[in-house]
């Protein structure tokens, strides 16, 4: 029972502190970003073993987590206000009055990273060759270029 | 000339707003969780380390009042032998204590452990040199939660103590 009480707890926590910390979290991966993740997966992985390294322990908290996840994506796609809550909303960072700035503070994103979306995915040079930017649930930017 | 599309996007402007407000509130809480565990309040440090003396002041015990699940702990007790030099020193600890814990090691090692109604005594020698004792007790928590512990000096005085056991 322990085991997948510590697994399902881990999986809150987890879940609760990457929606508080915001999108944008763990999107940017750089080299930093990347190690900080791994560490985060070592001191998880301490906290959810507790010393049992048993095949039965990890078998256990591989079906609660994985059980969880499949359970909520069933839920959110039954209930879309539960999904809002899990994963949040789509934010629209820049439209035809340009870029919302009060948005992408909240959010700590720059122009830079709307233009480095922009190059990365379209090819686009600079913001008025854009016409709609989003910043997704999962952190990343997606730009919609303007037809003409 | 460029033409303009509808973006079909899902975003709620008021869920957003939510959002931010809960966020706010978490980023306090997440502060406030650091601030608390800097100070001792979740584990070892400044507010945690207590000690706790008998009304006779023969024994003094050491520890701390917020400990972590199966993390290596030290009870410090410190025995005032002044009257009793002549006789080893018989120490009791409680039995809901020793219900919680697993004891790794105790220095001075024991020469003696008996099982008494409430407890298990423990007989160190004596030198005659020192007045004042200092037996350490390593030991881990095995259980969560709040924990009660009581020392006595046996023929002195004894120290009750608590200690909040986080998962």
């Amino acid at each position: 029972m322990e085991s997948i009480l510590r697994g399902a707890a881990t999986y809150l926590f987890v879940w609760l502190i990457f929606r508080l910390a915001g999108k944008r979290t763990l999107a940017q991966i750089t080299t930093f970003d990347a190690v900080l993740l791994l560490i985060v997966s070592e001191t998880t992985q301490a906290a959810l073993t507790d010393d049992n390294n048993s095949f039965t322990n990890s078998i256990l908290l591989i079906l609660t987590m994985l059980g969880l996840d499949v359970a909520l994506s069933h839920i959110k796609l039954r209930f879309p206000s539960v999904e809002k809550v899990m994963d949040g909303v789509p934010l629209v960072i820049l439209d035809s009055d340009g870029l919302k700035q009060d948005v992408m503070d909240k959010e700590r994103v720059n122009k830079e990273d709307v233009l480095h979306a922009a190059r990365e995915l379209q090819g686009l040079a600079n913001l008025e060759e854009i016409q709609y930017a989003v910043l997704e649930q999962t952190g990343d930017i997606t730009v919609v270029p303007k037809q003409g | 000339m460029s033409q303009t599309r509808i973006l079909d996007v899902q975003h709620d402007d008021s869920f957003q707003k939510s959002e931010w407000r809960i966020q706010r509130v978490g980023w306090a809480v997440w502060i406030a969780i650091v601030i608390a565990a800097l100070a001792g309040l979740l584990g070892t440090g400044p507010l945690s380390h207590a000690d706790s003396t008998a009304s006779d002041e023969s024994l003094s015990v050491q520890y701390d009042r917020f400990l972590h699940y199966h993390k290596p702990a030290v009870l410090e007790v410190l025995v005032n032998s002044r009257a009793r030099d002549d006789q080893p020193l018989r120490l009791k600890v409680s039995q809901s204590f020793l219900d919680s814990i697993q004891i790794l090691r105790i220095e001075p090692e024991p020469v003696e452990q008996s099982l008494s109604a409430d407890g298990v005594v423990y007989t160190f020698p004596q030198d005659g040199a020192s007045q004042l004792r200092k037996i350490l007790v390593h030991f881990e928590f095995e259980d969560f939660g709040m924990c009660k512990g009581r020392v006595e000096l046996i023929g002195g005085g004894s120290v009750s103590f608590q200690q909040f056991v986080y998962p």
